[in-house]
């Protein structure tokens, strides 16, 4: 299985550039290994407003238990939700943030 | 403040389709209003897109506009069985009731296997398994409700005998399950003995039920069921007297039997596409289904030797109820509507308003019987938008961003269908218990894929052609799906061109040979889709295309597989499964047929080399620029895109074809549709398979008949690009020109 390197952050640097792809070999596998997330606690976005605004929610992992919505993280631009779920993710798998990491 | 997604106005319509002169009647649901606004509109495009052709709705006049009162309309979800009330129940006092049920919950919940009462003075008994999921029997009423319970909880998906008894001289209770495979101390077989108080007497002229227990009526004069049952029962007998192991058994074994003290022996073999099921016993105690469980299912004597249930019903006498079934709604009408005869043949909605609250209820307005057409009739692909309606797939499956390639985005109405499961499940759903979901009706309120301002996708996607059709000021009818169904070739015969949505992917074999039969005579198509022609469906046998069914075989894009034995459609008994395996390809029909899903972003297409020069086909590309066509649209930023189809003559695409265009520029989460990979490898994707492409294709056949595929769902989302002025749009009128003329085709 493979394990995400705290060491690539030029591969979140490749994702932050570029959150739709293509993207490189290395970075689809780490899209892979977070995109494969239990569905219990995993980050979506809720569409607020449409084509214009989405906020940041979790679903619930149970049918008829309300998604949580994080009504005061609000994004713009779909690129921008990506890049704040990658950096979520790309901790909690590594322990690092990777935008304070490239830095 | 809080993101509000509750939905406070909701409704369906009795039909999806009418002629001038037919009444629609529309049932409306309010929460916080008690009064709402009817606006009948047409619907134009169905969607907003930034960059693409603008919302648009036109109201139109009709008898039912204007303010209606209405309330709130209550759904019943989950399925049972209703053995009406007769004598012979009310002179029940002792009591055996047995079955062979596989629990496929249990532990979620008091669920009911068989109950007849009960509620405040009105004393009845149930089998049931209690919290736990053991086998329990409640008796008596009120505060006098005793339940024995075995304390053992049953394992979920495995068949075993039940059987629950009381004797009303004594009051005692006995329980008994037997795993019919026993794999350890939890699977033993186990019968227990209990008390309840002697001679209770049981409510007379009440129903009995199997997987439900009624507690009582609501004020509208519905039943109000509680203890839904999720699994299968069974073989289901009812006794008057308490029986010994080996009456049991041989109960059990000979089906049904005429002994004096057999109350019910219920054969749910029989009428297997119906939603009756006969008593055997002699006492006419047949009984009738609620909301559509599922039939055609394997039961305890499946043995894998048999697979079609028309030819071993014995091995299908299960039915597998779930407590989020829902086949009609059953709301009482808030606005009857009769249509117009003003009203063109067209897509229209009632658009109904409530304060702040919206909601759209679509419904077709087709040619009246002997009226005049139009050259062009535009194919509103009905059962599909019904497959689709009140998807959760996104919510409930674990790997859709996997699959889709991006952060899941959900709409409002994602969120309310989250919360409301009451209304009910769509065909790519899987039920509460993790089976399949095989019907979806449409009775019910439709939140999302059935109408407009919701995703693109199936009804909001299809209204980009009939958009682009009135932008370009072509007249054109509307056929649906179920006028095909139900009419036949005669539903199409007098259109010169018939025209598709973006995704015409479920079809019944009577709409399919339809189709074929339009070809014959000469009938021209112009499928402007995707994944078009792939899974087969019947429609309910009784009620039409109200209801349809669809089976998930062995292999095909699927959300859910269907369980060995499982593969033939409980309403008509036909093999259920891909077209492909059905031995009619898609690419038979219309030259092309599903090579490869995607859902990220779009590609384009490139001409063929030569193509302009070729004198069959240039006509199609007249006034087009360049090779490259489509790498614009709002569905994935192209018209090569989502689910792509291919030419290929080992599949039946015709000799003569031509490829016009492939598709190019798909990402690596563009990959081969599973029917077309009977191997695992690496090479799936769309960077390193040639396969992972949609061909462009136009033939012509001997009988005047022509066919141009785009195969691709994306394609339609790129007509009303720059205001209509683009290379695709220009494409599809080209050949709509030409297909709508007498003349040969090249």
């Amino acid at each position: 299985m493979y394990r995400i390197d705290p060491g690539r952050t030029d591969l979140a640097e490749e994702f932050r550039r570029n959150p739709f792809g293509p993207h490189s070999a290395e970075l689809q596998k780490v899209l892979n290994v977070m995109r494969w997330e239990p569905i219990e606690g995993k980050y979506v976005l809720v569409n607020t407003v449409p084509h214009k605004e989405w906020c940041l929610a979790q679903l619930p992992g149970k049918r008829g238990v309300p998604v949580t919505l994080h009504e005061d993280v609000v994004f713009t631009d779909l690129g921008e939700a990506e890049w704040y779920i990658f950096r979520l993710r790309w901790k909690k798998h590594t322990g690092v943030d990777p935008d304070q990491a490239s830095q | 403040m809080t993101f509000d997604y509750r939905r406070r106005i909701l409704g369906y319509a009795d039909r999806v389709r009418a002629r001038p002169g037919e009444t629609i009647d529309f049932k409306i649901s309010l929460e916080d209003h008690e009064s709402f606004e009817f606006r009948t509109v047409r619907m134009v495009c169905g969607v907003e897109t930034p960059e693409g052709a603008p919302y648009r709705e036109v109201a139109v006049e009709t008898p039912a506009n204007g303010l209606h009162e209405g309330s709130s309309q209550r759904i019943d979800a989950g399925s049972y069985a209703v053995i009406p009330a007769a004598p012979v129940l009310d002179r029940l006092s002792s009591f055996t009731f047995q079955a062979f049920i596989m629990p496929t919950l249990p532990g979620d919940g008091r669920q009911v296997i068989i109950s007849r009462g009960s509620g405040p003075g009105r004393p009845g008994f149930a089998v049931i398994l209690d919290a736990a999921g053991a086998l329990a029997l409640m008796i008596g009423g009120g505060q006098d409700l005793i339940t024995v319970s075995t304390g053992r909880p049953l394992q979920p998906w495995k068949w075993v005998f039940v059987a629950a008894s009381y004797d009303a001289a004594n009051g005692s209770v006995t329980l008994s399950q037997e795993p019919l495979i026993h794999t350890g101390e939890s699977s033993s077989p186990m019968c227990i003995a209990g008390h309840a108080p002697s001679g209770v007497v049981f409510a007379a002229d009440h129903d009995l039920h199997m997987a439900a227990w009624q507690t009582g009526w609501h004020e509208d004069g519905k039943p109000r069921m509680v203890g839904h049952f999720n699994g299968r029962i069974d073989s289901p007998r009812l006794a008057s007297r308490v029986l010994e192991g080996h009456e049991m058994a041989a109960l059990a074994r000979s089906g049904p039997t005429s002994a004096d003290w057999v109350v019910g022996a219920w054969d749910f073999a029989a009428n297997i596409s119906g939603d009756t099921f006969p008593d055997r016993s002699g006492n006419t105690l047949h009984g009738h289904l609620v909301n559509l469980p599922s039939r055609g299912v394997t039961g305890r004597q499946w043995d894998g030797s048999c697979h079609d249930w028309r030819e071993c019903p014995d091995h299908y006498a299960a039915i597998h109820f779930h407590d989020d079934d829902l086949f009609d709604a059953g709301w009482r009408t808030t606005v009857s509507m009769t249509v117009p005869g003003s009203l063109a043949s067209g897509i229209y909605a009632a658009h109904c308003r409530a304060g702040d609250d919206t909601c759209h209820i679509p419904f077709l307005v087709v040619p009246g019987r002997g009226a005049p057409r139009e050259r062009v009739a535009f194919l509103a692909s009905t059962a599909t938008w019904l497959a689709y309606a009140n998807n959760h797939w996104q919510l409930d499956e674990e790997k859709a961003e996997v699959k889709r390639g991006r952060i899941i985005a959900y709409s409002p109405d994602e969120l309310f269908l989250h919360e409301r499961r009451d209304l009910g499940l769509s065909t790519y759903d899987t039920h509460r218990d993790g089976s399949g979901v095989f019907y979806s009706s449409r009775l019910r309120p439709l939140v999302n894929n059935y109408s407009p301002q919701s995703a693109i996708w199936s009804f909001n996607a299809d209204t980009h052609v009939t958009d682009w059709l009135e932008a370009s000021g072509i007249g054109f009818d509307i056929v649906s799906d179920e006028d095909i169904h139900e009419d036949g070739v005669a539903a199409l015969a007098d259109y010169r061109v018939i025209i598709t949505g973006t995704h015409p992917e479920y079809w019944s074999t009577d709409m399919l040979d339809a189709l074929a039969a339009y070809f014959d005579r000469g009938g021209r198509l112009m499928y402007l889709g995707g994944n078009g022609f792939y899974w087969r469906i019947a429609c309910h046998p009784v009620r039409g295309g109200e209801a349809i069914e669809v089976r998930r075989p062995e292999s095909g894009a699927r959300f859910w597989a269907s369980r060995p034995g499982e593969y033939h459609l409980s309403f008509n008994g036909e093999r259920g499964g891909l077209w492909k395996h059905i031995g009619r390809p898609p690419q038979s029909l219309v030259g092309v047929g599903t090579f490869a899903t995607g859902f990220d972003r779009s590609g384009w297409f490139v001409k063929k080399p030569g193509i302009d020069d070729n004198p069959r086909a240039s006509w199609i590309f007249e006034g087009v620029e360049g090779d490259i066509i489509g790498d614009f649209g709002v569905l994935g930023s192209g018209a090569a895109g989502i689910e792509l189809d291919g030419a290929d003559e080992a599949l039946g695409t015709p000799p003569d074809t031509i490829v016009l265009a492939s598709s190019d520029g798909h990402s690596a989460y563009y990959m081969q549709s599973p029917d077309e990979i009977v191997f695992n490898h690496a090479a799936v994707t769309a960077d390193a398979n040639p396969r992972v492409r949609a061909d462009m294709v136009y033939f012509a056949l001997p009988s005047g008949a022509g066919v141009f595929s785009t195969g691709s769902i994306s394609w339609a989302a790129s007509l009303g690009w720059n205001g209509y002025d683009n290379n695709v749009a220009r494409i599809t009128g080209n050949v709509l020109r030409r297909f709508a003329a007498d003349a040969a085709l090249p």
